[in-house]
């Protein structure tokens, strides 16, 4: 059934009362929204609360969706604004200071080299790193494609910020991944 | 030779996802690179955003994938899809109250839950089908049927239109609902004294729900949208320019309830706005202003309210 059936159909299904349908769209996208409340908000466990906070959102909201963009897009969305809103809330996020302990990254791979799960490390301990506000402007644009002014509106800032928290986020990112790597204990797991 | 035409380092920015995403024109293309051949801060960025895009996606583990089901399956008893909008405010709007409910969120052990909240999610949905019921408008208190302190508080909170909160939500046994308050519209004949106006902005369950949940940080992301959410619910000419009448006389107010109802035997449109106090909930304040309607085809232009009525919410009161 879940091959055949789209999220359309099955988002169709949830709002004639059939959980199983919202079970298989959870299914099809929890990785993908996970993904991206982890390099939003730096650590798993705060990726979880939204990640799951963006299911219920969507499961409230499902009559809601008009169908201009595709499912996906809309519930990616609906995952960037749950990750803003939980970092918003978050002790310290009015200061540009990250705190190294506090965005401790996932933990490195134990054993063994693969190139792919090395940039991985990298790039999660990389945006760990990154002070709070930039982190979140670099995801929302560079992997949400928010344009600038919806950023702005979300996050209650000006264009000029907006541009301002990506240029410098990506500037300190690309330095902290041309720093050597060393495994740090995870805090989060 | 070609010389491409020079950009600023805030255009190179704009243009870099776009540009490893191989969606530029050729002609846009050489002049970002041209300007990154001469600026290393711009040419980190490009590493960055190269990095970002390309990095694979980190997955959940079996455990992390287990608790989030649980997580989700769990909220799911609280949710049922409702198809009228405005009874739900946009996902950036939410998530306050949810909040609640997201600290209560993935236990470890949650999968116990899980069978039950499926039985009692499709038994939630069968009664809600049963019940043939939409919440036309309402608060955080699914109508608030049973809250209000006499039978005007309870007309006004519930109006005429039957609205209640669908009947699975009203019975769970720790059913705190999972919506954010949003304004609640009474239509039709309901009789109103300005006792009762008062007492409604108060006590009322409608501007208790707004005091506990919204602050003046979120009048400007919600005054918009409240202010639609009444257009759309009670559809009455005089509803806009009043609305721009009160919110231009008070600009911190966050509409919260809109009524057609007879007060001294006159049919009038009333306005109730939440006041968030900027030093915290023991200060949010209600205002709630009604003008006198008039006939057909009279010019929609708002007139000066008839009356108005304000105070704390919670104690006190003040005309």
């Amino acid at each position: 059934m879940a091959g055949e059936t789209t999220d359309e159909e099955l988002l169709e299904g949830w709002l004639q009362g059939r959980q199983d349908s919202f079970s298989e769209l959870v299914r099809r996208h929890e990785d993908r929204i996970f993904a991206l409340a982890l390099r939003m908000t730096g650590n798993r466990s705060d990726a979880l609360d939204a990640t799951q906070d963006t299911f219920l959102i969507a499961a409230r909201r499902a009559s809601t969706w008009r169908g201009e963009a595709s499912f996906g897009t809309w519930l990616y969305r609906i995952g960037i604004n749950a990750s803003h809103d939980l970092l918003r809330k978050k002790k310290g996020w009015e200061t540009l200071e990250a705190d190294p302990a506090e965005a401790a990254p996932a933990a490195a791979p134990a054993h063994g080299f693969d190139e792919g799960i090395a940039l991985r490390v990298d790039l999660a301990r990389a945006l760990a790193s990154l002070p709070p506000l930039y982190r979140e402007a670099v995801v929302m644009h560079d992997l949400g494609d928010l344009p600038y002014d919806a950023i702005a509106r979300l996050t209650g800032v000006g264009i000029g910020t907006i541009k301002s928290r990506i240029s410098r986020g990506r500037r300190r990112l690309a330095e902290l991944l041309e720093q050597p790597s060393s495994p740090g204990p995870s805090k989060d797991r | 030779m070609t010389l491409q035409p020079a950009i600023s380092h805030e255009r190179c920015s704009e243009l870099l996802v776009p540009l490893v995403r191989g969606d530029l024109a050729p002609a846009e293309t050489a002049s970002v690179e041209g300007h990154l051949e001469g600026c290393t801060g711009c040419a980190g960025e490009l590493a960055a955003v190269r990095s970002l895009l390309g990095a694979p996606v980190e997955a959940m583990d079996d455990l992390e994938r287990a608790r989030l089901r649980a997580g989700i399956a769990g909220g799911l008893r609280h949710e049922v899809p409702v198809a009228d909008p405005y009874v739900h405010p946009d996902p950036d709007d939410a998530p306050r109250n949810l909040r609640r409910a997201s600290r209560r969120r993935i236990q470890p052990g949650a999968w116990l839950g899980v069978a039950a909240a499926t039985l009692i999610l499709f038994a939630g949905a069968l009664a809600y089908l049963g019940s043939g019921g939409l919440v036309v408008g309402g608060s955080d208190q699914g109508g608030g049927a049973g809250t209000a302190g006499s039978a005007e508080e309870r007309a006004l909170e519930d109006g005429d239109t039957g609205s209640r909160a669908p009947r699975a939500m009203d019975e769970a046994p720790d059913s705190r609902p999972l919506r954010a308050p949003a304004p609640l519209v009474v239509r039709g004949r309901t009789e109103l004294t300005e006792k009762t106006l008062t007492r409604l902005g108060r006590t009322g369950p409608t501007f208790r729900a707004f005091a506990r949940v919204y602050g003046s940080d979120d009048v400007g992301r919600l005054q918009g949208r409240f202010t639609r959410a009444l257009e759309r619910g009670l559809d009455n000419a005089l509803l806009g320019p009043c609305l721009n009448q009160a919110i231009g006389a008070q600009p911190e107010s966050l509409p919260a309830y809109g009524a057609l109802g007879t007060l001294d035997g006159r049919r009038v449109l009333v306005l109730g706005f939440f006041i968030p106090g900027s030093q915290g909930p023991a200060v949010h304040r209600f205002s709630v202003r009604w003008w006198g309607l008039r006939g057909p085809g009279e010019p929609a232009r708002c007139p000066q309210p008839l009356g108005s009525s304000g105070g704390p919410i919670g104690a006190g009161e003040s005309r």
